[in-house]
């Protein structure tokens, strides 16, 4: 009897992560390689003018705000335009520089590039109102029961990532920069979090990737460009990094690091590298056109730009 | 059917003398009506747009402050933008690239009301003429000249450039 539950609960184990492990779901992963499943917009279409974030939602709807018209943008699994809101403004639901853009549940969150806050929307688009932020925001992920994290910007600080509750109230902060003086701009970093509530985060300027706990300690920092001084151009009177070292970090449903390079990278914005959880490089791939973000749904597919920004595809990672 | 009698005769040949004579009326050749100043060529602009400018907030405040100081149908008949861009090496890139920054302006124009529409500078003529955000070229057809004005424009020359359009 004993043998038959062990056998049985190796059975269910085997169907429940086996598919995983077939798709490469352990550590094990050495090659990674995309297969582009959808394409929305393009030369011959007025579907996107110029996207800047993307989110998707269990059903495999896909959201983009699109910088040049202002928008909001809902487009089904196959790539249909549902819906469209927002336009030029400071009003509700309007935007100026739209930028972010995350999902969970029922809600998405956006951000303006110039708006100390996010912007609520449902999933129909409709506007519901805004979380205020205390700073002008980098980088923003949603962890579910209303709460968001943000990377927001240090002027005479160093920035900070902060977690809010649904009001925008503080709930927890740590500063992953190792503290002010650094220049301009070299805190400015992007970031995931994981399922243990753990930090992953890339730096625009700096030639490192770090893996943080949300209590503020730092667990592993690596680098992966060979860069120890980034250049920089001088703007008025003011010394700003020139070269971009990575530009997003995102996680796969397995839990593997993405993270996207910049300009320093061999192939401009299209090299990613993947990393373990402890940050051990385990491949790179080169996305065949360069891209700002990178973003990773639930099933991994992952979506990234192309057309300098009047197209997105959506790729299934392929795992070896 | 045919008309063969004089009357036919004569009907040929007002429609005959009409097809010559009205298109040389509007060429303004000797002998035929005096155009009215109106009807003469107009004086245009051509509005540089350097593309890198769309990622930049503000750097395209100017150029939409100009336009809505343009009325829309001025802005349709007398203005075009050229969409100066940077591309690589080959003809290819150059195709491609025109066409992304002309489906960029569709949605620019769009969400901000602009008129005029667009050309790719799709051989770079004018990048050396325009390092960043607009400027707009007039050809002033009462002046005979051609004149360069960098945005933002001053209000005086802002009403100059109106001036020059509306006439």
């Amino acid at each position: 009897m004993n043998m038959r539950r062990i056998f049985m609960g190796f059975f269910f184990a085997a169907l429940v992560l086996g598919p995983a492990y077939a798709a490469g779901g352990g550590d094990a992963v050495r090659k990674v390689g995309l297969e582009e499943v959808l394409s929305i917009g393009g030369l011959d279409d007025q579907a996107l003018f110029q996207w800047t974030g993307v989110a998707t939602d269990g059903a495999g709807n896909i959201y983009v705000l699109d910088a040049m018209d202002f928008s909001l943008k809902k487009f089904g699994p196959d790539g249909r335009l549902l819906k469209k809101a927002g336009r030029k403004g400071q009003g509700p639901g309007e935007f100026m520089a739209p930028r972010l853009l995350a999902c969970s549940g029922e809600r998405l969150y956006a951000t303006d590039q110039n708006v100390f806050g996010v912007y609520v929307f449902d999933r129909e688009l409709r506007f519901l109102g805004k979380i205020p932020c205390p700073s002008l925001i980098l980088a923003l992920a949603a962890l579910g029961d209303g709460r968001l994290a943000v990377a927001v910007m240090g002027m005479a600080s160093p920035g900070k990532v902060l977690v809010l509750d649904a009001d925008g109230r503080v709930l927890s902060e740590f500063i992953p920069a190792e503290g002010p003086g650094k220049g301009i701009l070299m805190d400015s970093m992007s970031f995931a979090q994981d399922k243990d509530g753990q930090f992953y985060v890339a730096y625009l300027f700096r030639d490192s990737v770090e893996k943080w706990t949300r209590e503020g300690n730092r667990l592993w920092s690596k680098a992966f460009l060979g860069q120890k001084k980034i250049a920089t151009t001088e703007v008025q009177s003011l010394a700003l990094p020139s070269e971009t070292c990575f530009k997003d970090v995102a996680l796969d449903a397995f839990g593997h690091v993405f993270v996207l390079g910049g300009k320093l990278s061999k192939h401009p914005s299209r090299d990613v590298y993947v990393l373990d959880k402890y940050g051990a490089l385990l491949a790179t791939f080169t996305l065949p056109e360069p891209s700002h973000c990178l973003h990773i749904d639930g099933r991994n597919y992952l979506y990234a730009r192309a057309n300098d920004g009047i197209t997105l595809k959506k790729y299934k990672i392929l795992y070896d | 059917m045919i008309e063969t009698g004089r009357a036919g005769r004569w009907a040929r040949a007002v429609v005959c003398a009409a097809a010559i004579f009205l298109p040389a009326a509007r060429c303004g050749r000797p002998g035929a009506p005096r155009p009215s100043p109106a009807a003469g060529p107009k004086s245009m602009g051509w509005v540089l747009v350097d593309v890198e400018s769309f990622f930049c907030g503000a750097c395209l405040d100017p150029l939409l402050e100009f336009c809505r100081a343009v009325p829309a149908r001025v802005q349709e008949d007398r203005l075009r933008a050229i969409l100066v861009f940077g591309a690589g090496p080959s003809s290819e890139d150059a195709e491609i690239r025109a066409r992304i920054v002309k489906t960029k302006w569709q949605g620019f124009s769009q969400a901000n009301g602009i008129r005029f529409p667009a050309l790719a500078d799709a051989d770079r003529v004018f990048r050396g003429t325009l390092k960043t955000g607009a400027g707009i070229l007039i050809f002033a057809e009462e002046a005979r000249t051609v004149r360069w004005y960098p945005l933002p424009l001053s209000k005086e020359r802002l009403e100059e450039v109106l001036r020059i359009l509306i006439d």
